[in-house]
């Protein structure tokens, strides 16, 4: 654990300005995630292989009294869902405050992460990073194939949306009878996998916590990172930063489209307040 | 629950295609098959075919005969809805829930050479109208209550329209605000003197109006200026400076009132060069001072030469600014009356005095020796003089040749042009201008309401128009945004009717028995993640600070976005939910 | 009996639908496997439930909506397409063939050409129906491989 953030977490607790701190501790078997309040607890944060904490962070807040405030010492992808789940209005802003720390080369690898430091460059595609095995996946000529033995395997453990940092919706379509038929094993691919596939894409930070979290072992990073290269193919946008998602932008013209040429028709010209 | 279908044969041209028999056969086979032989009893027992159900007998009839056999929901199966759906589905859906089915052009006129493949079609879509009957039942059918937040409105301008719409606003009973730049209110008219038709004083009418608002309780902001107004969700919010200094203020719906500019005729006819070549307005004062006695009658021009169209319709302000001959005539007249030793001639392009009133001003003005000549635009006018003005010459368009009028006065009739403040206003709230600079309102179907929902415009801020007409949009205006307040016209009916209706007659006819509620948002199952109201294209869906997302009823016009883009189906559209879609595509396509 | 290859069509009910309701008029003929849903606004059709048309058994399906500019609700059919250019990425990802998802933001009330885009549309699916990934599209998995899953 980083000198750097041990001490910035003593004085966050000595100040009162965060009410808790969550973070990874010595557990039974190796680290689990634990929370603390005192300052004299901050000690007992430990460095470990990474372990999603976005979910967590988010529950824990919803359980803490309102006006709580919560630090949490996390990797760059848990902090780029936190500040997802502030874009979706899940707790006030400033609310969480995110200690950073930065991957290693080793992870990153693993993870095909394109930003394992939050000062790195952001231009990188989210596709970029996928190994040559996942990447078969999305180019094959016979991905349908692949992907139609992955998805078999499907056990509907709901397991990749509990995990998922950016699923945060009260009631989930995925357990909507009329989507997803209940007791029905695999579920049909397209309204459950790609459904959700949908529904976070521009939330999606690319943690990989549903790939390591399903006991079926289906490869459902190499979808979402499809989804979050689309857009930032399309739109230049990566989840967790400032930037408003492609999917969010409302109409132009709040009051109506002006066209060119229909500039010329009965004197209407395009200008917004301007004497033309 | 018990249903039926009404099946038209329209006279036997969709009969043709679809034997109402073999399709009855159909859909019960589908309908036993789906329920099972030892299952609950087919849930459409009644199959009920007519020639004309367009044709009410007919419509009525077959009604009757269904809802007396027990049935609770109505399948009718038909034309489109653009050829006579929408009218039969008005009065069907008045007694009962109702549901309507395109088989003429959607499937017998199309399918005419592939029988078995249209039959099978119609199945299917009397089966998807059924399903989504079902599902509509499923739903409560008491209309939602109006969720929209009643604050105020506020109006921009304190002259005669902003004052007409204030006052009518209040005695409806709508919380008006009244922002007015100058410290006294009552706008142009503190500067007009007699108005026509009424032929009071510019300030006595001020003084009516500013009674009337103040007595029925508007708050009344003088010295305040309004520096900007813009759509947030839930309503607008506008920036004001008045005596309590920069205040941001929230209002439901903004008039925009705040007038138009007169054009003095600098550069033009030597103005401001020969003495008595004047502008209208300052004729306007000297009357005004003449008749209220401050003045001798013997100060008015004795030979006055009115002059039309000064810096109007040209390049720089390429229209007619519609008050200039009314002005002109008006002020002849009372020159006439001032001083019937002396002369009045109007030298004009056209006379512009449409209407019943104008017309009478223009009978009036002649009959009392104004006269009246008109002028070849072709050839500039010339005010001849050396340091007072001694003529006016032009060329007559009626004999083409050289005049010279002699005169002690030009009177310049200059039009109005758009205020650069009201421009600026009309651009923050996305207005648009016209090729002029004036702000469009949704002519002809809605004159005072421009694109945005809660915006109204009146008054010369809409276009140059006389204090009567300022009145008058005033009023409309104000009745039209006391009717937004109150959500009448907007989405607040019930969902019994077709969900899927011609926006135009709702528009057209805001009384109309079919309205439809407005998109909705669960609370339970919101996560305010934003996602509606982010695309809503109208600004209704907005987040309170307390509460989950709520639609403001008055900008919803049930597009379906929000239920598009919502996760878990919070969202919806009532009588057209996910539910109602994921019934009828179930039923398209599981055979 | 040919089997029918059904396709599932979103209509906005402004500029297709009426073209659709105009192609009745003129009696043109048009294939019957198609299954039209009237929408206010192409903008209200979710991804979604387009998810599920294709699990329910439709071959392919079309959201026809008004042109760029002219939408009745202020330009909703722009956040439409956004939303379903990603729908199509998701599902080319996948390997769904991208011909299945046809949107057109194109159509004007026009019956010939409501007919024609229509027919074109039936055709490029009729083409596809033997293709490798109808198993995907629909959820029809090997039979007996949840035997392996079971204790």
């Amino acid at each position: 654990m980083s000198a750097l953030h041990a001490d910035k977490i003593r004085a966050m607790l000595d100040e009162n300005a965060v009410t808790a701190v969550l973070g990874l501790a010595d557990g039974v078997e190796g680290h689990i995630p634990r929370i603390f309040t005192g300052v004299a607890e901050v000690d007992k944060l430990k460095d470990g292989p990474k372990y999603p904490l976005g979910k967590i962070a988010w529950r824990t807040l919803r359980a803490m009294p309102p006006g709580s405030r919560l630090a949490v010492v996390c990797r760059t992808c848990d902090s780029r869902a936190i500040r997802e789940q502030e874009k979706m209005g899940q707790f006030p802003q400033r609310a969480v405050t995110c200690l950073v720390v930065p991957c290693d080369t080793e992870q990153a690898l693993k993870c095909s992460c394109s930003w394992p430091a939050p000062e790195q460059a952001q231009g990188k595609n989210p596709v970029a990073g996928l190994a040559a095995g996942i990447r078969v996946l999305l180019e094959s000529a016979d991905r349908a194939w692949l992907w139609r033995e992955h998805m078999q395997r499907c056990i509907k453990c709901y397991g990749c949306r509990n995990v998922c940092p950016v699923c945060v919706c009260p009631e989930c379509r995925l357990e909507d009878p009329s989507f997803v038929r209940p007791a029905a094993l695999p579920p049909s691919p397209l309204p459950y996998h790609l459904l959700r596939a949908l529904h976070v894409a521009d939330h999606c930070v690319g943690c990989g916590a549903c790939q390591d979290g399903c006991p079926a072992g289906i490869p459902l990073l190499a979808l979402h990172k499809a989804l979050s290269g689309h857009l930032f193919g399309e739109a230049g946008y990566l989840a967790g930063t400032d930037a408003p998602s492609p999917l969010r932008r409302g109409p132009s013209h709040p009051t109506g489209e002006d066209r060119p040429e229909w500039k010329n028709c009965y004197g209407i010209c395009a200008s917004k307040g301007e004497n033309s | 629950m018990k249903k039926a279908v009404l099946f038209c044969t329209c006279c036997g041209t969709i009969s043709a295609t679809l034997p109402p028999d073999r399709l009855r056969d159909a859909l019960g086979a589908r309908l036993l098959s789906a329920y099972g032989k030892e299952g609950p009893q087919p849930a459409c027992e009644e199959f009920y075919a007519c020639s004309m159900l367009c044709r009410r007998e007919e419509s009525e009839a077959a009604l009757n005969s269904v809802l007396a056999s027990g049935a609770e929901a109505v399948l009718a199966a038909g034309c489109s809805l653009s050829a006579r759906g929408f009218e039969t589905m008005k009065f069907l859906g008045g007694s009962t829930l109702a549901e309507w089915a395109d088989i003429r052009e959607a499937c017998a006129w199309i399918h005419e050479d592939a029988p078995d493949g249209a039959l099978r079609k119609a199945a299917d879509i009397l089966c998807m109208g059924l399903a989504a009957l079902e599902r509509r039942a499923a739903v409560a059918e008491k209309p939602p209550p109006c969720d929209f937040p009643t604050g105020e409105v506020l109006v921009i301008g304190g002259g005669p329209a902003g004052l007409a719409c204030a006052g009518a606003l209040g005695k409806m009973g709508v919380r008006a605000v009244l922002a007015e730049r100058r410290a006294a209110l009552g706008g142009m008219l503190t500067q007009l003197g007699l108005l026509f038709p009424r032929f009071i004083s510019g300030p006595e009418l001020a003084e009516e109006l500013i009674r009337d608002v103040k007595h029925i309780g508007v708050q009344v902001l003088p010295k305040t200026t309004v520096s900007g107004v813009q759509p947030v969700p839930g309503g607008y919010r506008a920036v004001l400076n008045g005596k309590n200094g920069e205040e941001e203020r929230r209002f439901d719906a903004v008039v925009l009132a705040a007038g138009a500019l007169p054009v003095l005729p600098r550069g033009l006819y030597r103005y401001g060069e020969l003495t008595g070549v004047l502008s209208q307005l300052e004729l306007e004062t000297s009357l005004g001072r003449v008749e209220s006695g401050q003045k001798e009658a013997l100060a008015l021009p004795r030979q006055a030469v009115f002059l039309q169209c000064v810096a109007a319709r040209d390049e720089n302000n390429p229209y007619c600014s519609a008050v200039c001959c009314p002005t002109s005539l008006k002020n002849a007249i009372r020159l006439r009356s001032l001083r019937p030793d002396g002369s009045v001639t109007v030298v004009h392009r056209n006379i512009a005095t449409p209407g019943k009133h104008l017309e009478a001003l223009y009978r009036r003005a002649t009959a009392s020796g104004v006269l009246l000549r008109s002028h070849d635009p072709a050839v500039t006018p010339e005010c001849l003089g050396t340091e007072r003005v001694e003529g006016l010459r032009f060329r007559d368009a009626l004999n083409g040749e050289d005049t010279v009028l002699p005169a002690d006065a030009v009177v310049c009739s200059t039009p109005l042009k758009p205020l650069p403040d009201t421009l600026k206003l009309a651009g923050s709230l996305g207005l648009r201008t016209d090729g002029m600079g004036f702000a469009c309102a949704r002519e002809p179907v809605q004159p005072v309401s421009p694109s945005g929902a809660g915006i109204f415009i009146c008054g010369a801020a809409r276009w140059p128009a006389t204090v009567e007409h300022c009145l008058e949009q005033g009023r409309a205006a104000a009745a039209k945004a006391a009717a937004y307040m109150r959500g009448i016209g907007s989405c607040s009916g019930d969902s019994r009717c077709l969900p899927v209706v011609p926006q135009t007659f709702w528009e057209l006819m805001p009384d109309s028995a079919c309205r439809l509620p407005s998109a909705e948002v669960n609370g339970e199952k919101c996560s305010r993640c934003g996602r509606c109201a982010a695309v809503c294209p109208y600004g209704a869906c907005f987040l309170p600070e307390d509460a989950g997302m709520r639609v403001d009823a008055r900008k919803c016009a049930r597009c379906g976005s929000c239920a598009a883009v919502c996760p878990t189906g919070a969202a919806s559209l009532p009588g057209e939910t996910v539910a109602v879609l994921r019934a009828r595509i179930k039923e398209a396509l599981s055979r | 009996m040919n089997p029918s290859l059904k396709t599932l069509v979103f209509a906005c009910r402004w500029c297709p639908l009426l073209g659709a309701e105009r192609a009745g008029r003129e009696r043109l003929a048009l294939p019957p496997d198609f299954r039209l849903i009237p929408m206010e606004c192409a903008g209200a059709v979710s991804p979604d439930l387009i998810l599920r048309a294709f699990a329910d058994g439709a071959h392919g399906v079309a959201v026809m909506g008004c042109h760029f500019g002219g939408c009745r609700h202020n330009g909703a059919n722009r956040s439409a397409h956004t939303r379903l250019q990603l729908l199509s990425a998701a599902l080319e990802a996948v390997g769904i063939r991208p011909a299945r998802l046809f949107v057109s933001w194109g159509t004007a009330h026009e019956a010939r050409q409501f007919a024609g885009v229509l027919s074109d549309f039936q055709a490029r699916i009729r083409a596809l129906r033997k293709e490798k990934d109808l198993p995907l599209l629909r959820g029809n998995f090997t039979p007996g491989h949840d035997r392996e899953m079971r204790p």
